[in-house]
């Protein structure tokens, strides 16, 4: 089976500090990745790498044919990076949602300024993914009068509207509030569930565990181990990702065992 | 009986009480300033112990008779300030994007160009473009010279107004409009600009007050027949210029005092609604 996402020898350098080192990586069709690890150890800035809001150092990015070289300069390189854009979604820590527009113009922006659709047909499409995320009852307000997890379900709907081959997701509820958490993660539960392929960096073990098909540690910007979730949590082989998940074992999850 | 209030509501009470004496002697401290400042040119004689003080005498009959040609200063004075800022703004947002960008000659040019106004008197850059630009045969209409030297002036210092209101846009909205695939160009113009520009109305209001009263300066060129020029004219040829200056002070005052209230209103329609 072809992967939707191929990296291959991936280096990524912050002036001398080298943050990821000769990541490899493959993304298969309705997987459901999880990238976890410690803060700093490189997993947002390995996702930002793929859409190439960090340009890579060293390496290749592939998605659904398209692949980009690091290095590559000009026109090529514009052309190959809205490509790669067109076939990522990207769920951001922050939301980021546009303040000066409502819940719905967030979500119909894309389809009308980058895909130049018709306003009638950018409507129907922002209201399916409004109502996926469950959020169409809120769609004439502005994301200053809905909440964290509200906006953030909004975000999904935003970046689902432009139909993406892959559903990237930085750290999704690390700026929630615990309580607002649940209805984010369930949100991506269900899209998991309509076999939409995702990569989450995430602290959310429980999440990882119940979700994922796939596990992968980052330390240090290497990727050092990787695995089914039942596998991985069980009989973690690295002494890092032994050393990761002790951690969160002892109470430092931010969401302990329901 | 009415119903009884709770502590709540006489607290409540209070502050509204509070916050009205304080506006009442605001006011009440206005009236009196303007009544002192109205009897020190009242020409009135006042008999103190064996002291006799008059104030200031001013001819009404010199006023009334020149107040239509005065007054017809204004449309004219608001005329070039509405152009200029309308200029500076457009000058303003190109000097900022350029401080943003990584083309070298666009940046060099707006850095520039901010550098070379902001180094020179506004004084001196009237004057350029009256009397300085004929001798190379560049004759510009009178308004039209004036518009372009405020306008160039105040554009190079409200380039920083507008710098601020676009880094005042995070960079995670920038992020996320190229995440959806928007270009740099798209991005720009549908996410940040609206954005900065909400940031950079009220300031921009401001600027506009200014230049009611910088237009003035347009006046010493004598090309220009507004506020300030109609006043001086009528007040050295009669030598009456006590008279003639008050009269415009008093135009321009109330033009700042009107434009200040709806800036106020804008101001605060602005700062409701943001995230």
């Amino acid at each position: 089976m072809q992967p939707i996402i191929k990296i291959t020898d991936l280096d990524k350098f912050f002036g001398r500090l080298q943050v990821l080192k000769k990541i490899s990586l493959e993304i298969y069709p309705q997987e459901v990745v999880c990238i976890i690890g410690r803060s700093g150890a490189g997993k947002s800035t390995l996702l930002r790498c793929i859409n190439y809001l960090e340009e890579p150092s060293f390496g290749d990015i592939e998605v659904d044919d398209c692949c980009i070289s690091a290095g590559i300069k000009g026109k090529e390189r514009r052309e190959l990076i809205h490509e790669i854009r067109l076939r990522t979604g990207m769920v951001f820590q922050e939301f980021n949602l546009f303040p000066h527009m409502s819940v719905l113009e967030n979500v119909m922006e894309g389809p009308v300024t980058v895909k130049k659709m018709d306003k009638a047909s950018a409507v129907k499409i922002a209201e399916m993914n409004l109502e996926r995320v469950g959020m169409l009852n809120k769609k004439n307000e502005y994301p200053n009068r809905i909440s964290g997890g509200q906006k953030q379900r909004v975000a999904i709907a935003r970046a689902l509207a432009m139909e993406p081959k892959v559903m990237l997701f930085d750290e999704p509820t690390s700026a929630l509030d615990p309580e607002l958490i649940g209805e984010v993660l369930n949100v991506m539960k269900s899209l998991a569930h309509e076999g939409t392929t995702m990569l989450v960096v995430t602290h959310e073990m429980e999440f990882a565990r119940d979700v994922a098909n796939r596990v992968i540690v980052i330390h240090d910007g290497e990727l050092v181990e990787q695995g089914a979730p039942a596998e991985l949590f069980n009989h973690p082989q690295n002494e890092h990702t032994q050393a990761l998940l002790e951690r969160y074992r002892s109470g430092k999850s931010p969401q302990p065992e329901a | 009986m009415a119903a009884p209030k709770s502590q709540a509501d006489l607290i409540y009470e209070l502050q509204v009480r509070a916050k009205r004496r304080f506006t009442f002697g605001v006011v009440i401290s206005w009236i009196v300033m303007l009544a002192v400042l109205a009897f020190l040119f009242s020409s009135v004689k006042v008999h103190l112990d064996g002291f006799t003080i008059k104030t200031i005498h001013l001819d009404r009959a010199f006023i009334q008779e020149n107040i239509p040609f005065i007054a017809s200063g204004v449309w004219i004075t608001i005329s070039i300030s509405a152009l200029s800022i309308l200029l500076a703004t457009i000058l303003a947002l190109l000097a900022a994007l350029g401080r943003l960008s990584k083309f070298p000659p666009f940046y060099a040019i707006c850095t520039f160009y901010v550098s070379l106004i902001r180094g020179t008197p506004l004084y001196l850059q009237i004057f350029f473009f009256f009397l300085a630009l004929p001798q190379v045969g560049i004759i510009l209409p009178g308004l039209w010279a004036g518009v372009l030297a405020l306008g160039l002036n105040y554009g190079a210092y409200m380039s920083e107004i507008f710098r601020a209101g676009l880094s005042s846009v995070g960079k995670g909205q920038r992020e996320a409009a190229l995440a959806i695939g928007m270009t740099p160009g798209q991005t720009m113009s549908r996410i940040v600009i609206p954005q900065a520009l909400r940031f950079a109305i009220p300031p921009t209001g401001n600027e506009f007050i200014a230049m009611l009263k910088d237009s003035a300066l347009v006046s010493a060129t004598g090309f220009v027949h507004e506020l300030m020029w109609r006043a001086t004219k009528v007040g050295r040829a009669q030598f009456h210029n006590l008279e003639a200056l008050i009269t415009a002070a008093v135009f321009y005052w109330v033009m700042t005092l009107v434009f200040s209230y709806f800036q106020g209103r804008l101001e605060a329609r602005m700062s409701r609604g943001e995230r």
